[in-house]
């Protein structure tokens, strides 16, 4: 069901975009992802740490909205202790939904935060 | 928390009196206005009262050429489609690329029904030239409609000037005066326009009233037919309330509204030279030499306008901006996008109108909060991609 407002952030989203999550480079990065929204110029790069098979560190820069923010705040807590396989299989809606629902305007963000995260995955999968 | 309301061009408070004068008629001055007896009188006379401020304040001749509407919306709608219904034949609408939506869809809407639109680019401050407005005016050209006033730079129009130039050729002159109301001198006659709109809640008054000016003599269709209020061309029983609200505001706005303009923009210059001052990398959006007095849009090179804008909320500081999708349409605003501005002053823009009830205090709390808060989300900014190995 839609949520009564459709337009506002929810609680949970206003909380991430005040004081985002793991904001920084990993310098050493096993895998770095980057992508870009042509429409409003939103800029995201998601920084990857592995450890065997897990992911141990996460960290972001974000030139973007408040939805992408959110996103990306929350993907950096969802990707931890995951696999490269179980982070292949994360949805725009899983992220979406981590941050308890994003408007209908701003699904894209979440979209664009999966796509990141894909360019990670690839980026790792190529060194 | 304390709050702090800067988002005027939005909307506005109500004043106390405004509310005051009201009150009544949402109350036991309930009758209807077409009514013949005391309930009905009672009514009538305050919506003529109303019309006689609305009329005062634009310059208009006579009162029987302000017609209330249920807002800026609706007026723009009545204006554009109203004069090209009741034209014959072929016909073209000169307008501008930075109007309000209410004109811009409204003229996208009939040139789907067969109109043709010309929309006048404006410079990189946002005003247009008149000369540009008089070379699109072709012989079929039936009507003109260029804001008085922009409501998200505050850049104010060459009215005057259009407004000769259509007199010149015999054309309709619309403008669309939502945001200069009150905080401009607006005087129809003076300004050769024929049509003008308005709407009472971005003028201290209430929600859902408005008005459109229609200059004598001016072929107009009815817009809403039914039961002939308004002289038969806006039908539906008044909003009593909302009309004397805004009639009261017009009221205070004659009365007051040079003193208050000349307040709000030094407050505004104030806000603008110290967030300049202290924040580096910051352009002026606009015309500051052909402003609204409240109006300050600012590009913060390197930050995002929304995520700024919630920092501030969070803080208790309401200001809105023309970033993507903020506004739940997936462009960015269409206004800094004919101004030809690069991507990252339009992507960091943020508004700041001021009005009624600001003061000194508000933008020293706002000076507290906005650099940390713009350099914070500048920290956050990916690093450019040359300085990755
Ligand atoms: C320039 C302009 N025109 C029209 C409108 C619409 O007015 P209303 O909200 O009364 O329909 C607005 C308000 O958003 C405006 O700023």
């Amino acid at each position: 069901m839609a949520p009564r407002d459709d337009y506002h952030y929810n609680e949970t989203v206003l909380r991430h975009i005040a004081d985002p999550r793991n904001i920084g480079v990993i310098e050493d990065a096993d895998a770095e992802g980057s992508g870009t929204n042509p429409a409003c110029g939103d800029e995201v790069t998601l920084y990857l740490k592995f450890e065997g098979e897990a992911v141990t560190d996460a960290k972001i820069r974000i030139l973007g909205c408040g939805a992408i923010t959110a996103a990306m705040s929350s993907l950096t807590d969802m990707v931890r202790g995951k696999t490269a396989e179980e982070l292949g299989e994360i949805t725009a809606e899983e992220i979406a939904e981590s941050v308890g629902g994003l408007p209908t305007h701003k699904r894209h963000c979440a979209t664009l935060a999966r796509r990141v995260l894909q360019n990670a995955l690839k980026s790792r999968s190529a060194s | 928390m304390n709050t702090i309301y800067m988002d005027h061009n939005a909307t506005t408070p109500m004043r106390p009196e405004v509310l005051a004068a009201m009150h009544p008629y949402l109350g036991e001055k309930f009758g209807n206005p077409n009514s013949i007896h005391r309930y009905g009188r009672e009514t009538r006379i305050a919506i003529e009262n109303a019309r006689d401020h609305a009329a005062a304040l634009i310059g208009a001749a006579e009162s029987d050429e302000i017609f209330f509407t249920s807002g800026g919306t609706e007026s723009d709608n009545w204006a554009l489609r109203g004069v090209i219904s009741a034209a014959s034949g072929k016909s073209r609408i000169v307008t501008t690329a930075i109007e309000h939506e209410a004109v811009l869809a409204t003229c996208q809407a009939l040139e789907a029904e067969g109109a043709e639109v010309t929309y006048v680019k404006p410079d990189r401050k946002g005003r247009v030239s008149a000369e540009d407005v008089a070379a699109a005016i072709r012989p079929d050209t039936r009507i003109v409609s260029v804001m008085w006033g922009n409501n998200e730079v505050g850049t104010v129009q060459p009215i005057h000037e259009i407004g000769a130039i259509c007199r010149e050729h015999g054309i309709l002159f619309h403008t669309d005066a939502v945001q200069a109301l009150g905080k401009v001198e607006v005087d129809v006659e003076r300004a050769g326009v024929s049509l003008l709109s308005a709407t009472g809640h971005k003028i201290n008054a209430a929600k859902g009233a408005g008005f459109l000016y229609v200059k004598k003599g001016t072929k107009l269709d009815p817009f809403m037919t039914g039961g002939g209020q308004e002289q038969k061309l806006r039908s539906g029983t008044e909003n009593v309330a909302g009309i004397v609200a805004l009639g009261e505001a017009c009221r205070i706005a004659k009365e007051e509204g040079p003193q208050s303009a000349r307040n709000v923009a030094a407050l505004r210059d104030r806000l603008e030279n110290e967030i300049c001052e202290h924040v580096p990398d910051v352009l002026i959006n606009g015309d500051t030499d052909h402003r609204l007095p409240g109006t300050s849009n600012l590009g913060f090179i390197g930050a995002e306008g929304e995520t700024l804008l919630i920092r501030l909320d969070l803080e208790g500081i309401a200001v809105s901006t023309g970033a993507a999708c903020s506004s739940g349409s997936p462009e960015p605003s269409h206004v800094l996008l004919a101004m030809d501005l690069p991507q990252e002053t339009v992507q960091g823009s943020l508004r700041f109108s001021l009005g009624y009830g600001n003061s000194d205090a508000d933008i020293d709390r706002l000076l507290e909060v906005l650099p940390e808060a713009v350099s914070k989300v500048r920290e956050m900014a990916p690093r450019l991609k040359s300085t990755k190995t």
